[in-house]
Order: C-alpha cells, then sequence, then structure tokens
C-alpha cells in the first residue's frame, strides 16, 4: 500500500503536532494499526495509547468499595490510593527488540518525560489521596510496526527527581506525590485501608489528609498502627548531596522496577495493576508502613519488581499483567 | 580578675576571638571561623551563591541592585550575615509576607495550625513539647527545633544531611503525611487559599512586583524563608556581657561560661559541638568557609537498643536519609541559645531539664556505646556547683529581647 506524497507529509505533521484530528482521521485514510507491517516512510511516528487498569484480583478497583480477603491474614479492605509514575515504556517488535514509546508532552497527567497513573477520583477512602479526576492512559508514539509485548518503568526519571516541585510541571505537583524530605517522588504510591468487621462494601472511611477532622489518625494518615491503612509508597533512597542544588542527589538506591509482559497488544489489551498483589504478603490489620523503608517493603518491593536489598529492578514481579 | 579589667571594647574582642578561636574544634569548617572585621569572599565551596557582603556595616544595605526596598540587616555587632541564595534576596515585602504566612492557619488543611503553633515566639520559636502534635492530631517522632538563627543553619531538621535550602523545608511540614502535620493537600491547595484572601493580593503583589500572577507556592515558599532569615538571636546576658557589660554574668555563670565555651577545662568541651556564636557546630554566613556538603552530625548515646548503637526508628538519625550504617543515631547538634526556655531536650524531648542533661553526658552518653558515640562526648567527674555554674551559664544564654520583639509577632489582627 503507497501513499501520496501529499498525504503522507500531512500525517507526518499529523504526528509531529499530536493533532486530535489525526486521529480521528476524518479528511485522512485512517492511520494503519500498528501490526498492520506498513512499511516506514523515513519519520513516520503512528500514535499509540497504553491502558491501564486497577484491579484487586478479579474485581475492577471501585473507590469506596470492600473487597474481602486482602492481604496475608484475609481480611476486609478498601483502596485509600494507588498511583504511579511511568517514566519509560517499551513496545517489543517482532524480534522482541524494545521501541521505546516516546510520550506526548504538555497533558496534564503527562509530559514527554513522565506520565502519571491515577486510579484514585476522591470518593470512599481516595478521598485524600490524588486529585478527582482518573487517569488511565498514557498516549505516545512509536515507528510503525508489529508490537507483541512491552516493558515498563515505574519512576521518575534523575534528572527531575530531586527537582522543587513547586516550579514543577504536572504531572510532578501531584498531591502527595513527593517525599519533600528527600526531595524525591513516590513513585508508586500503594494503599489498602482495612474495614472494620460488618462494615459493608461501599461505605466510605473518613477522608485522608488535608480534610480530616482532628485525631483521624486512620485513613489518611502514615501513622500506622492497627486499624490505620498500610501503605507501600516506593521512591529512591539512600540519598546524599544537597538538595535545591540541580543535578546535586544522588541516591544508592534507586528503586525502580523494569516490568515486563511478553504478550501485549496495545491496541486490543490493557496493562493491569493488581492492588491485592501489592499487600499480598502483608498484614494489613497491622497498618504496615513502607515508605522506601519499612518491615513491609521488601515484599511490597518484589511485588512491584523491585529488589528491596540492592535498590535494582527485580526479574519478576506480580502486580502488572495484561487483560 | 583581671580579664575584667577593660577599657572600650577592644579587650572584649580580644575575648571573643580567643574564645571563638579556642572553639574551633577538629572541623576546619564553619565552627572555626574567625571576627577578624572583614569578610573573604573566596567562598568557592558554597553551595549557594550569597549576596555579596560588601563592607559590615549594618547601616548601608548591600550593594545589590536586585534588593527590592531597602532591607538592612539588624544584626548583632559580632555576628556576621546570614547566607542569602541569590535567587531569593532579602526585601522589606518579602520578609512581611513571609511573617504573615508563617503565622496563617489557612496554611494547614483544617485551618487549625500555623508554623507558629509549632514554633512559637515565647519558646524561641521552639514548643513546650516533647514531641510535635500535627494539626489532624497525630504525634511526630522529634520535636520542634527553635528557629533562633535558622538562617545561619547548613542543615534543615534534626537529622537530614541533604536538606540545605531553608525555603524547600517548609514544603516538610506543609504537606507531609509521615506524619500529617500542616496537613495541606497539594501545591493547588496552598494557591487557591492564598489567592482567595485580598490581604495576600497586596502582599504577594509587594513582594513580587511585575508578576502576574505573583501568588505561587514557590513565591510563598521564599516569603517565608526570607522572613526565617530574621529571626537573629543575639541579645542575651552573654552577648551583653562581650559587648561590655560586666556585670551581666553572675560569678557563677562566668565559671560556667568557661566550662562551656573553652578547652580550659578538659572534661567538659561542649565547645566541639555547641561553640561559635550560634552554639552549635552547624553554622554557615555570608563569606564563611563552609563545607555545606558535609556538615557534621553525631551520636551522643542516647540510645543503644541492640549494643551495637541501634536508635529506635524512626529516629535512627542521618541514617534515616543515607541508610548508611555508619551514620546511625547521628543528630545535629542544636544551638544552645535560649535552651533555658526550650526544653525538653534531644530530638525526641526524652530529657526533662537540664541537669539531666548534664547528668546524661557526664556519663558519655546514658546508652554510651563505646565505638559509635562521638569522640567529644566522654564521661566526666561534675560537682554540683559546676553543674549550677554550667545551667546559670546557659540561662544567661536567653535573649528576652528575641523572644518579645514586636517584629517577629502575629501580624494578622486578632480576631473581632
Amino acid at each position: 500500500m503507497t501513499r501520496s506524497k501529499s498525504t503522507v507529509a500531512v500525517l507526518f505533521a499529523c504526528s509531529l503536532l499530536g493533532l486530535a484530528a489525526c486521529e480521528d482521521g476524518d479528511d485522512l485514510p485512517a492511520p494503519a494499526p500498528l501490526d498492520a507491517g506498513i512499511a516506514t516512510d523515513g519519520g513516520t511516528l503512528q500514535p499509540v495509547t497504553l491502558r491501564f487498569k486497577a484491579k484487586l484480583g478479579s474485581e475492577d478497583l471501585v473507590c469506596g468499595r470492600t473487597y474481602a480477603g486482602q492481604g496475608v491474614t484475609m481480611i476486609n479492605a478498601t483502596p485509600q490510593d494507588f498511583r504511579f509514575f511511568v517514566q519509560e515504556a517499551y513496545l517489543l517488535d517482532a524480534a522482541g527488540k524494545e521501541v521505546r514509546v516516546e510520550f506526548d508532552d504538555g497533558l496534564p497527567f503527562q509530559t514527554k518525560d513522565v506520565a502519571l497513573i491515577d486510579f484514585t477520583d476522591a470518593t470512599g477512602s481516595c478521598g485524600g489521596t490524588g486529585g478527582q479526576t482518573v487517569n488511565v492512559t498514557i498516549t505516545g508514539k512509536v515507528p510503525p510496526g508489529t508490537y507483541n509485548g512491552i516493558v515498563l518503568v515505574n519512576g521518575v526519571p534523575e534528572t527531575l527527581n530531586h527537582g522543587n516541585p513547586a516550579t514543577a510541571a504536572q504531572p510532578l505537583r501531584a498531591p502527595g506525590a513527593s517525599w519533600d524530605w528527600l526531595s524525591g517522588y513516590r513513585f508508586v504510591m500503594a494503599e489498602l485501608a482495612p474495614q472494620a468487621p460488618g462494615m459493608d462494601g461501599g461505605v466510605p472511611m473518613p477522608s485522608g489528609h488535608g480534610d480530616a477532622g482532628a485525631g483521624d489518625a486512620g485513613a489518611g494518615g502514615h501513622g500506622g498502627g492497627p486499624g490505620s491503612a498500610s501503605a507501600i509508597h516506593v521512591g529512591s533512597t539512600g540519598c546524599t548531596g544537597m538538595i535545591g542544588t540541580a543535578g546535586a542527589i544522588t541516591c544508592a538506591k534507586p528503586n525502580r522496577n523494569r516490568v515486563k509482559l511478553t504478550s501485549f497488544n496495545p491496541t486490543t489489551q490493557s496493562i493491569v495493576a493488581d492492588l491485592s498483589a501489592v499487600f499480598a504478603n502483608i498484614d494489613l490489620a497491622a497498618g504496615s508502613q513502607c515508605h522506601g523503608m519499612g518491615a513491609s517493603c521488601p515484599t511490597g518491593f518484589a511485588a512491584l519488581g523491585v529488589d528491596f536489598a540492592n535498590g535494582q529492578a527485580a526479574a519478576t514481579q506480580t502486580v502488572f499483567r495484561v487483560e | 580578675m583581671s580579664l575584667l579589667r577593660f577599657r572600650a571594647g577592644a579587650n572584649l574582642t580580644l575575648l571573643a576571638l580567643a574564645l571563638c578561636v579556642t572553639a574551633c574544634g577538629d572541623e576546619a569548617d564553619a565552627s572555626g571561623h574567625s571576627h577578624d572585621g572583614s569578610h573573604s569572599h573566596g567562598d568557592g565551596g558554597h553551595s549557594h551563591d550569597t549576596v555579596d557582603a560588601g563592607p559590615r556595616d549594618n547601616t548601608n544595605p548591600p550593594p545589590d541592585g536586585s534588593v527590592i526596598g531597602a532591607f538592612q540587616w539588624e544584626l548583632p555587632e559580632t555576628f556576621p550575615r546570614p547566607p542569602v541564595p541569590l535567587d531569593n534576596p532579602m526585601s522589606i515585602e518579602k520578609v512581611a509576607l513571609g511573617r504573615h504566612l508563617f503565622y496563617d492557619k489557612r496554611l494547614s488543611g483544617n485551618e487549625t495550625q500555623s508554623c507558629a503553633t509549632c514554633h512559637k515566639q515565647e519558646r524561641a520559636f521552639a514548643d513546650e513539647r516533647t514531641v510535635g502534635l500535627g494539626s489532624t492530631g497525630e504525634l511526630h517522632t522529634r520535636s520542634s527545633m527553635s528557629l533562633a538563627n535558622v538562617g545561619y543553619s547548613p542543615t534543615l531538621t534534626w537529622a537530614n544531611p541533604i536538606m540545605l535550602q531553608l525555603e524547600r523545608q517548609v514544603q516538610v511540614p506543609l504537606f507531609g503525611d509521615r506524619p500529617i502535620e500542616l496537613g495541606m493537600h497539594s501545591i493547588a491547595q496552598v494557591e487557591e487559599r492564598l489567592r482567595a484572601v485580598p490581604r495576600y493580593r497586596e502582599l504577594f503583589a509587594a513582594a513580587y512586583p511585575g508578576e502576574p500572577e505573583p501568588i505561587t507556592m514557590v513565591n510563598a515558599q521564599r516569603a517565608i524563608a526570607t522572613f526565617e532569615r530574621t529571626l537573629v538571636s543575639g541579645d542575651s546576658a552573654f552577648d551583653r556581657y562581650l559587648a561590655g557589660d560586666a556585670s551581666a554574668l553572675s560569678e557563677s555563670a562566668l565559671r560556667g561560661m568557661r566550662f562551656v565555651t573553652s578547652n580550659e577545662d578538659h572534661r567538659f568541651e561542649c565547645n566541639h559541638c555547641h561553640g561559635g556564636f550560634t552554639f552549635s557546630d552547624h553554622t554557615v554566613y555570608e563569606g564563611s568557609l563552609e563545607v555545606a556538603s558535609n556538615p557534621p552530625f553525631h551520636q551522643t548515646g542516647l540510645y543503644d537498643l541492640d549494643g551495637s548503637g541501634l536508635y529506635p526508628a524512626p529516629n535512627t538519625g542521618i541514617h534515616d536519609v543515607t541508610q548508611r550504617p555508619e551514620d546511625m543515631g547521628k543528630f545535629k547538634a542544636p544551638t544552645l541559645r535560649n535552651v533555658a526556655i526550650t526544653a525538653p531536650y534531644m530530638h525526641d524531648g526524652s530529657i526533662a531539664t537540664l541537669s539531666e542533661v548534664l547528668d546524661h553526658y557526664a556519663k558519655g552518653g546514658r546508652a554510651r556505646n563505646a565505638a559509635r558515640t562521638d569522640q567529644f562526648v566522654q564521661p566526666f567527674e561534675i560537682n554540683a556547683q559546676e553543674k549550677a555554674d554550667i545551667i546559670a551559664f546557659l540561662e544567661a544564654l536567653t535573649d528576652q529581647t528575641f523572644v518579645t520583639n514586636p517584629k517577629y509577632s502575629d501580624p494578622w489582627p486578632a480576631p473581632q
């Protein structure tokens, strides 16, 4: 299949400008699907949308809903936070080679450098964490080709990780996404709050930081202890240097994963992130806290594909899958 | 005593010099400063650029064209200027704005607390608690530090070797959730709240003229830091003694002064960590040869839970940040200025009185670990009189002017 020069030129321009009309293709032939094997034409890129879904086991994540059988003690719990940054995504071509997805720039939840996936909508126990808007996609561009598989890295690029959130562009100003005392971002924020026995699904817990009244040390706070929400927060640790001076911080443990899913068709499938899997080996009744460090970190990190001991990406993970 | 016979300030300046020179510990950095009346500007080692000092004359503003409004430091004669980052020069308008923000309870999520809640002027901008209490009822694990002379501190908080900018520290209590302190939800919430207050429209516009929307988080944090830099405490009885008032210190306090500030008596050597004009070894100033990337932290033998120097989590000192085993239990030596009104003591308020502090040091640390405890914390003998003398001197470091100065107080009109 060939294209006229003018069509190619328009497609090329559309790709560069990321114009929505190009994806709708009103006046143009529809862009070829990624798996159609179109020969490249010296630089034409195809749009791609990576879709994410949050689940607890086989059930969709809905803020405010109660889920049975969570954590190692199999209790009822409700989601309180589930967000993560994605700093790199690669699609695997037919030869298994990793082809980088260029993220679209200047959107509310992403720049060319980093994207934030946010499953929380400020209802139920999700009230205190992220904002009201859910974001489950990353849009970007790849060279045309046949892709089946994806590699993802949860993190904020090192060049941006230690900047001042007050001067950063979204999504790096997201609420509660920064460890201000370490000047680094929380790459993954996963929290489950236990539900008292006898509570039915859908009964919201008190909302979290900022809106809570006095004494609300349970949902929202990270004081830990029985009855309070358990948290797994992943970010770089073991940091030295100087906050505020560009490039001057180095962290002995980057704590960035590298998740590889070898069977993934971006046009028909989603990447599922399973919040239950994060806490599968954690006692949710105890209010376990992992803020880069903590007794529950090794297992929480391992589920997310980070080796807690050395701060490097681990070979296995249990949170992400394809559906 | 011959030391007390003086004509002009000259001999006391010499005394001050002597005190400061003998306070020079092994650290080759700011604790060993000398008051030679002029500044060296060979400060290539600075972590942030500073405003050029010019001649050290408190009546002339620095020759820096970027200063808006004629801000003038009002410093004790013996004090150098605090360092000021080039991107946040001092101005009268920023100080006023920062002072309003510091005392504003709208900067907490539930509007019950401001910075001043845990940093009270009458307590030298610390408080009376063992550990801080946040706006939603969560307890901190550490006590509020005094903000007196905070502008001279190269790092902020009890044990964070990488937090070097006053501007950035503000975000920790504002947004921190481990524990929740002021409990603001997001940068957007801060900006929204401030923009809704007409007084801030005026204050921000005055502090940041020419900006189409000056009410931003980054401008707020700069203003708060600017106000904090003005919190200078240097008018205690000890300072008046140095300035020529021979009657300012009692005989007991004078003996205590020698125990604390000199090494004549090798038992105490407090000045190794609590030395210089800030009575802390964690000091930088305009023109100092600062080693900002490696300021000292000390393990003083407060805990030894496992026989190897383990401190209780999460208060493991700078180890919490660096995760290096050798950093376990190391904390900043805070100022001794105003120490008599900032009880209880230590990072977790676990020592209630100055007398008990001295008992702790007399043991070489109440939970001393010979391998881990700082080399300058050694056991010593001390009798009741000597203890009383040291405490008398420490009480002489209280600066009543500072804790009552109206220019540092709450600027908001009282609610009707």
